[in-house]
């Protein structure tokens, strides 16, 4: 009975092997789906059933306890991997989100989440808001202004003092002033822009259009309002930035439940927020006509400890296991 | 192939030069001045890795320029660290260094870009420095393992107990190195859970990395049930895990075939 289950094993580990390997040929995405499937699921059932076999069966096991650690780690890891797997909760708890992805601009707010592998929203019981939204670069970025209107749409460098020619229809535009911390003063009843101070950061840029037919308007464009259209204002315009390596991107999140706040953290790679049983993640950023949007990752944390337990616990019985076995070794070829 | 022009790659050509005469006078049997040699390399090479961190302001890990150049720096050190662990004082493992760290470094010197790049912000972890050098720790192991498995392979029948010795010590070596193969393999899960939240994402890097480990895994389970009847096919898995090993840092990272998160390794 005993060799029949270490040759079970044994065969078991091989052909795991195998998948893993034919996996690796299919990518991520259908890797997923395949070993999520059924039949793999009866075979990572198996796998754990043979597993507990050979921790009760085999007394080699039960008397050295780094290799009972070895084993019983192992059950660990396939435990939790098949309790927190999608396939797990789709089972186990259908409803609860696997992963989901939320994209936010700044000052939004959303209570749902997009699942990606059913293309389907889903409600929370609690919002996610984004209160800010940073992107560091190595280098400073090119900045480029999006000009749209009914006439056309053009892109130009934000530079000071510049003047660019859009079309025959829509005329010239002229970068007037470039502001990194945008302030407005009132002097005598009137709005003064100026320079604020360097600590705080607020982009901004004061456009001239000058019609063909000499008309003149001026309009203020927000790189953290970017896209947006103020009342009276001819063009819509939009802040873009190119050709700079992004060293790190921020998420200022706020999770607010019953229109209390529950959880705040700076989310960025690297360093998620942890709420319930959901870690919320930095994934991505990205840009459109209504500006920079950052979107976050959330995902089920279901049988994660148990797993990294599992990783802890193996660790300890290798490095025990083998190293016993090394410093025999040597202890041996001393003495001899 | 290319010659490249960098401070780091020209300390690179003297350690390969420095190898080849390691090797002339360790076959002349000229073993001490063979091991000061040793440690000229290892100086040398030391020194580009620390040149080249300096210059890229990260640990020099990040592209196969880096890692090969990395694997250079502990190559030495990592072979004599185990020959002192495991007893082993054959003059095939010292001279199986020399050739290893030959055919490591000859990609960093002529193949690989050493092309500077910044680190994107998923590698700006402390964990990015531990789970690649633990990583290339098992892989030097296991490639020292696989040359004392090729070595107990290709003895005559006559030879049996010299093929037997060999095996012992491919075996003593893959002990060494699977714990650190499989610390890889955590501290990459624990890191991709904080990073992605995914703590295994199905990547063809991951999946390749799992068939190492279950190779090594199966080693172990079928050298305890029939080792001591068939030395030379416990000698093939060895190899065989070493090829899964250069499977998965080389062709996942340099093939299209592969594609995922880890390619920009490359």
């Amino acid at each position: 009975m005993k060799t029949v289950v270490y040759n079970l094993g044994l065969a078991c580990i091989a052909v795991l092997c195998l998948l893993s390997i034919f996996g690796a040929f299919l990518g991520a995405e259908k890797a997923q789906a395949f070993f999520n499937s059924i039949p793999l699921a009866v075979f990572w059932v198996l796998l754990l059933a043979l597993l507990a076999a050979a921790v009760v069966a085999f007394k080699s096991i039960q008397s050295q306890p780094m290799l009972f650690l070895m084993h019983l780690s192992c059950i660990f890891i396939l435990f939790g991997g098949l309790w927190g797997s999608q396939a797990g909760l789709m089972w186990f708890s259908p409803g609860k989100v696997y992963k989901g992805y939320i994209k936010l601009y700044p000052g939004q707010k959303a209570n749902q989440v997009y699942i990606e592998s059913e293309d389907r929203m889903v409600n929370l019981d609690f919002e996610v808001g984004l209160q800010d939204f940073q992107i560091h670069y190595y280098d400073k970025p090119l900045t480029l202004l999006c000009i749209q209107s009914d006439l056309g749409s053009w892109e130009f460098p934000a530079a000071k003092g510049t003047e660019y020619s859009l079309s025959e229809q829509a005329g010239r535009m002229r970068v007037l002033e470039a502001f990194d911390n945008l302030k407005i003063r009132m002097e005598n009843g009137k709005p003064i822009a100026s320079e604020g101070p360097a600590t705080q950061s607020n982009p901004a840029w004061l456009l001239e259009f000058i019609a063909p037919d000499g008309q003149v308007t001026q309009q203020f464009v927000f790189e953290k309002l970017s896209g947006h259209m103020m009342s009276g204002y001819k063009f819509r315009v939009s802040v873009h930035k190119r050709g700079a390596m992004a060293k790190d991107y921020i998420s200022d999140v706020i999770l607010i439940k019953d229109d209390q706040p529950v959880a705040r953290k700076k989310i960025e790679v690297n360093h998620p927020l942890y709420y319930a049983d959901y870690g919320f993640y930095q994934s991505s950023y990205g840009e459109d006509e209504s500006g920079t949007y950052s979107v976050l990752q959330m995902v089920s944390h279901r049988g994660v400890q148990t797993v990294f337990a599992g990783y802890l616990l193996l660790t300890i019985g290798l490095f025990g296991h083998f190293g016993l076995k090394i410093i025999r070794q040597r202890t041996r070829r001393s003495a001899a | 192939m290319q010659l490249k022009y960098s401070i780091e790659a020209y300390l690179i050509y003297i350690a390969m030069a420095a190898s080849v005469v390691g090797i002339v006078l360790y076959l002349a049997r000229r073993a001490i001045a063979s091991m000061l040699l040793g440690f000229l390399v290892c100086a040398v090479l030391l020194l580009a890795w620390v040149l080249r961190w300096s210059h890229v302001g990260h640990i020099p890990m990040q592209n196969m320029f880096e890692v090969f150049l990395t694997l250079g720096v502990f190559m030495l050190p990592i072979g004599g660290a185990a020959r002192y662990l495991t007893g082993i004082q054959s003059r095939a493992d010292k001279l199986g260094d020399y050739m290893l760290m030959l055919v490591i470094l000859f990609p960093a010197g002529f193949i690989f870009s050493d092309q500077m790049q910044k680190l994107p912000p998923a590698l700006q972890s402390p964990l990015f420095g531990p789970h690649v050098a633990v990583y290339m720790l098992s892989y030097i192991l296991m490639a020292k393992a696989a040359v004392q498995a090729w070595l107990g392979l290709v003895q005559p029948e006559a030879k049996l107990e010299l093929s037997k010795d060999y095996e012992k010590s491919a075996y003593l070596m893959v002990c060494i190195s699977f714990p650190f193969l499989s610390l890889g393999l955590f501290l990459g899960s624990f890191w991709g859970k904080l990073a992605w939240g995914d703590w295994w994402g199905w990547d063809p890097k991951e999946l390749w990395s799992l068939a190492c480990w279950l190779m090594v895994a199966f080693y172990f389970h079928w050298r305890y049930l029939y080792g001591q009847t068939r030395p030379r096919i416990n000698c093939i898995w060895v190899i065989l895990g070493f090829v899964f090993v250069v499977i998965t840092l080389l062709w996942v990272n340099l093939s299209r075939t592969f594609s995922g998160m880890h390619n920009y390794a490359s």
